[in-house]
């Protein structure tokens, strides 16, 4: 029998044997789940089934090609026509799936429903096989009728290619036995779905080992062993027996024994399964070991063996090395007594087993960790290391520290800042802040309390009636103490009378810093003589800033003095100070600001009664240390800042601005060769010495200076304060007060509505609205808001 | 019948502040200053009839930037709502109210640990005595008043914030009649 199909006729026959072909092939391709053949047994193209015999059939013959005769059946009984010998070529291994039947053919007599063809397939060229199948036959019309289908084995099982290419494998036909007429077969085949057998081809399978790894002293290195089986999926799954190779062999000094499964599987065709190997590093190992493996699966009888990639374990430092500080001590206080630098100590080492000590660093209240001195690093094993570092202590007043030190080994690993310590620092001496009675107070109840605060805590144990004594002697006690303040009650005072409190050195803060000279003030008790006259003659001398002397003429009568400082020659505060007869001088050493005015004045006193104050002497302090923000109050055009203040000026700088997007920032300092009267320039001091004098040829009492966009360096260029620049000053020919507020004729605030002056520590600030004194010898910054320059017109 | 409805009025008056809790209105500046190691720095808040709570130009007043020191302590306002040429300031002026709160900032290089003290100073005039202004302890929320004594506190950081509350808070006793004076807070 020929499959091909191109030797189909162009009958009705072909046209179903191309639909059935088309049609199984596309439901192949969408499933595509298994090989599906179609072999094909057609008698009308001449394929005729070697065999087609049909006892009671006319014509049998006639079934076995299309057109011509038909074969026939009239008969009472139900015999077959067989056909047989469709030589067809299926794989005889193959599974068979189903087999249709195409059956063309009509019957006669019967009715529509009992006018029947019935079916079967037979392995032995006789017997019926398989379940019968009934078709019903048109009324004497052909008809080709389709019975079985791809995936019906017509009841049967287990059929094979070799069954159906037998010659004996055929198609048996017959009528129903109710059929009242005839039926008559012009040609009939089949169509053969089934499987081919799937074969097998076996291969080495594929063996690998995941990448190299590094282990820490005591650690272990995981490895994943991947074995894929390349078998066909025609073969069956393999269990694959494995080995490894280590290289040293171990267990050694360095590794424990490697571990490894001894086989791995079952594995399917195409599958891939993993195993680990692990390598174990001794605690005791040296650091760079290394231990190289490799896997194997055996030989068996379908494959050979095969060997992994190799990898490599290397043995790393796997201990952290630790670090203390054994000076100072945790919870130590430093103060002025302690050297400085301080040495800071401690001692290093790393695990038995480590690569030793290489460094030590320490990190003191924070930031980096800086590097410390070692003695004898780098160290081996588990050696101790010495190491040191030199602090210099910083000038601050009880502030805590953290100290940290940080050892590292050899192989690079440090710990966490292992020592930790926290000391406290203070080289701040402690002074008296303020008393009660205050300096100079007259008409204090007798025997009242005295209370001392300090401007930090004090040691209460150094504050004692030894420390803290009273003149006249009275009966003295000392009440309390606690933090910065203490109390103490004299009794048995005298009414009238004056008492000076002296708070010695011997008083110390909390660290144990000593005051750095004793404090004593004066008051005076109520009742008593009637008030001296005020003195005479005051003056200044030695204006540094932080010790104008004032002095006068001693009043006769005068039990003690008391001294005054004011910034404006009218309003007065308490005493600065007070002496007692016969003393004449006091120095004022805290005086607020630099190169700023101030005025001293001195009242005598009997006891409880004071004198009034007399005339008080004007005088300016010296320069801040650092920078000041100066001027001259005459005519300096055309002078250099050191023919006008001294070499000592020679680092002058003055505020160029280049706009006003960001004040701060748009501009930069220039070194100016000459000054310009009504501006101000900055100038480093190098000490408090200096005080600003001299005298030139005068500027007018009006000034204009140009103020570019951003911050304008200006001046008083008159050698008196202006107190009223809120309706002095000028933007542009207009009031100041109009440029601030952005009223007419200025449509928005031009100027900034604040002037400042550096201090030494802060811009002092004052709003012009509230008209600050502006001074002669200082220099202030005025902001121009404006993206274009204006006038001020200083007056 | 005059004087009887004149004194009325004067009594309905009188009533009202004390029903509606006004109070009296008066200007007060204070600066708030922040010291410590020879370093120091001032913010200066205050109220005033002519300023608003908002940028007022005359009032709230912009400094200079850069430390000239090595060692430094700065106090800031930020107002960048205000959009003004800087967000920094350094006097915040408010318009007349009971009472208000200023945000400040304070920066410093100075180490961890290190003592501040903050008080507040007068700036012109002397601090009204029924002006009460106290500082909130970050860490409790603890109200310390720096009108009656100073506040220390240590640095824990190169930023610290601090809430300021001022305002006419405080009962002021006349020493004549041992009344409560008109510049007081009515409560």
């Amino acid at each position: 029998m020929n499959n091909d199909r191109s030797q189909s006729t162009h009958s009705h026959a072909s046209c179903w044997y191309s639909f059935a072909l088309a049609l199984s092939i596309m439901i192949l391709l969408l499933l595509g789940v298994e090989t599906i053949e179609t072999a094909f047994a057609d008698t009308a193209a001449g394929n005729t089934p070697t065999s087609a015999t049909g006892q009671n059939w006319t014509t049998p013959t006639g079934a076995t090609a299309y057109g011509g005769a038909n074969a026939g059946y009239n008969n009472a009984g139900m015999n077959n026509l067989i056909l047989k010998g469709f030589n067809l070529s299926i794989p005889d291994s193959s599974t068979i799936n189903g087999v249709t039947a195409y059956i063309y053919g009509y019957g006669t007599g019967g009715t529509a429903t009992t006018r029947r063809i019935r079916a079967n397939l037979t392995l032995n060229g006789s017997a019926a096989n398989g379940t019968w199948k009934t078709a019903l036959a048109q009324n004497t019309t052909m008809t080709l009728n389709t019975v079985g289908a791809v995936n019906d084995l017509w009841g049967m099982t287990g059929v094979s290619g070799a069954a159906v290419n037998s010659a004996n494998f055929g198609l048996l036909i017959t009528d129903d036995n109710t059929t009242a007429g005839q039926i008559y077969i012009d040609y009939a085949y089949l169509s053969v779905d089934y499987t081919p057998p799937v074969s097998c081809t076996y291969a080495d399978p594929t063996v690998t080992i995941s990448a190299n790894q590094n282990a820490n002293q005591g650690g272990t290195n995981n490895y994943t062993v991947s074995v894929t089986s390349n078998d066909t999926t025609g073969c069956s799954n393999t269990t694959f027996s494995v080995s490894k190779t280590d290289n040293p062999s171990v267990p050694n000094a360095n590794f424990s024994a490697s571990t490894l499964p001894s086989s791995i599987g079952p594995i399917d065709p195409g599958d891939t399964l993993t195993m680990l190997l692990a390598h174990t590093v001794t605690t005791g190992a040296t650091v760079g070991a290394t231990l190289t493996s490799y896997a194997t699966t055996a030989s068996d009888a379908n494959h050979g063996a095969v060997n992994s990639n190799t990898i490599t374990s290397t043995v790393t430092d796997g201990y952290i090395p630790s670090s203390s500080i054994t000076s100072p001590l945790n919870n130590a206080v430093l103060n002025l007594a302690s050297a400085s630098p301080t040495t800071i100590s401690g001692t290093a080492a790393d695990t038995t087993g480590g690569s030793g000590i290489a460094s030590v660093a320490i990190n003191v209240g924070g930031g980096n960790f800086v590097a410390a001195t070692c003695s004898n690093c780098p160290t081996s094993g588990s050696a101790t290391a010495n190491w040191s570092y030199n602090w210099t202590l910083p000038a601050v007043q009880s502030t805590g520290y953290n100290i940290q030190s940080r050892a590292t080994d050899v192989s690079g690993r440090f710990s966490g800042g292992s020592g930790n310590i926290m000391v406290t620092v203070d080289r701040v001496r402690p002074g008296v802040s303020s008393t009660v009675p205050t300096t100079g107070a007259a008409n204090v109840v007798v025997n009242n309390a005295v209370t001392i605060n300090w401007n930090e805590n004090v040691d209460c144990a150094s504050v004692t009636t030894s420390s803290v004594t009273i003149l006249p002697s009275v009966t003295w006690n000392k009440t309390s103490c606690s933090g910065t303040q203490a109390v103490f009650t004299p009794s048995g005072q005298n009414t009238g009378t004056g008492y000076t409190v002296t708070a010695s050195t011997a008083v110390t803060d909390t660290a144990g810093n000593a005051m750095s000279s004793s404090y004593n003030w004066g008051y005076t008790t109520a009742g008593g003589a009637p008030a001296p006259d005020p003195p005479t003659g005051l003056s200044l001398s030695n204006m540094t800033r932080h010790g104008p002397q004032v002095s006068w003429t001693g009043v006769s009568g005068a039990t003690d003095y008391n001294i005054y400082r004011s910034d404006d020659n009218a309003t007065w505060g308490s005493a600065i100070g007070n002496v007692l007869d016969p003393a004449t001088t006091y120095t004022d050493n805290n005086a607020p600001l630099s190169n700023t005015v101030y005025y001293w004045t001195v009242t005598a006193k009997n006891g409880g009664s004071e004198s009034t104050k007399p005339t008080a002497v004007m005088g300016k302090t010296s320069l801040h240390k650092g920078y000041n923000m100066i001027s001259a109050p005459y005519n300096t055009t055309s002078l250099s800042p050191t023919t006008v203040f001294g070499v000592w000026a020679n680092w002058s700088w003055l505020w160029q601005s280049a706009g006003n997007v960001n004040p701060d920032t748009n501009g930069v300092y220039v070194k100016p060769n000459t000054l310009t009267p009504g501006k101000s320039v900055f100038t480093w001091a190098w000490d408090e010495a200096t005080t600003l004098s001299g005298s030139g040829t005068a500027n007018g009492s009006s000034i204009t200076v140009s103020l570019l966009p951003g911050w304008n360096m200006i001046s008083n260029q008159t050698a008196s304060n202006m107190n009223s620049i809120s309706s002095t000053w000028l933007i542009d020919g207009s009031p100041i007060m109009a440029a601030i507020n952005g009223t007419a004729p200025f449509s928005v605030p031009v100027i900034g509505g604040a002037i400042s002056w550096w201090d030494g520590n802060t811009y002092d600030t004052g709003n012009i609205v509230s008209n600050p004194p502006v001074e002669p010898w200082k220099g202030y910054f005025i902001l121009n808001l404006d993206s274009v320059s204006h006038t001020l017109t200083i007056q | 019948m005059r004087t009887l409805i004149r004194t009325f009025t004067i009594i309905a008056a009188i009533i009202a502040l004390w029903a509606t809790g006004a109070f009296a209105a008066q200007d007060f500046e204070a600066k708030i200053k922040i010291s410590g190691s020879g370093a120091y720095d001032y913010c200066v808040i205050g109220m005033n009839k002519n300023a608003t709570d908002g940028f007022d130009n005359a009032y709230d007043t912009l400094a200079p930037g850069g430390n000239m020191n090595g060692t430094y302590i700065t106090c800031t306002m930020l107002h960048p709502e205000w959009k003004a040429i800087k967000n920094e300031f350094r006097g915040d002026y408010r318009t007349h109210k009971r009472s208000d709160t200023w945000n400040i900032v304070v920066q410093t290089n100075l180490p961890a640990g290190t003592v501040l003290t903050m008080e507040a100073l007068k700036k012109g005039a002397p601090i009204p005595e029924s002006v009460m202004i106290s500082v909130e302890e970050p860490a409790t929320g603890q109200q310390t008043e720096l009108t009656s004594a100073p506040y220390q506190f240590t640095v824990t950081g190169e930023v610290m914030n601090f809430t300021i509350t001022g305002g006419h808070m405080k009962k002021v006793k006349s020493p004549a009649s041992g009344h409560t004076s008109g510049d007081a807070t009515q409560q």
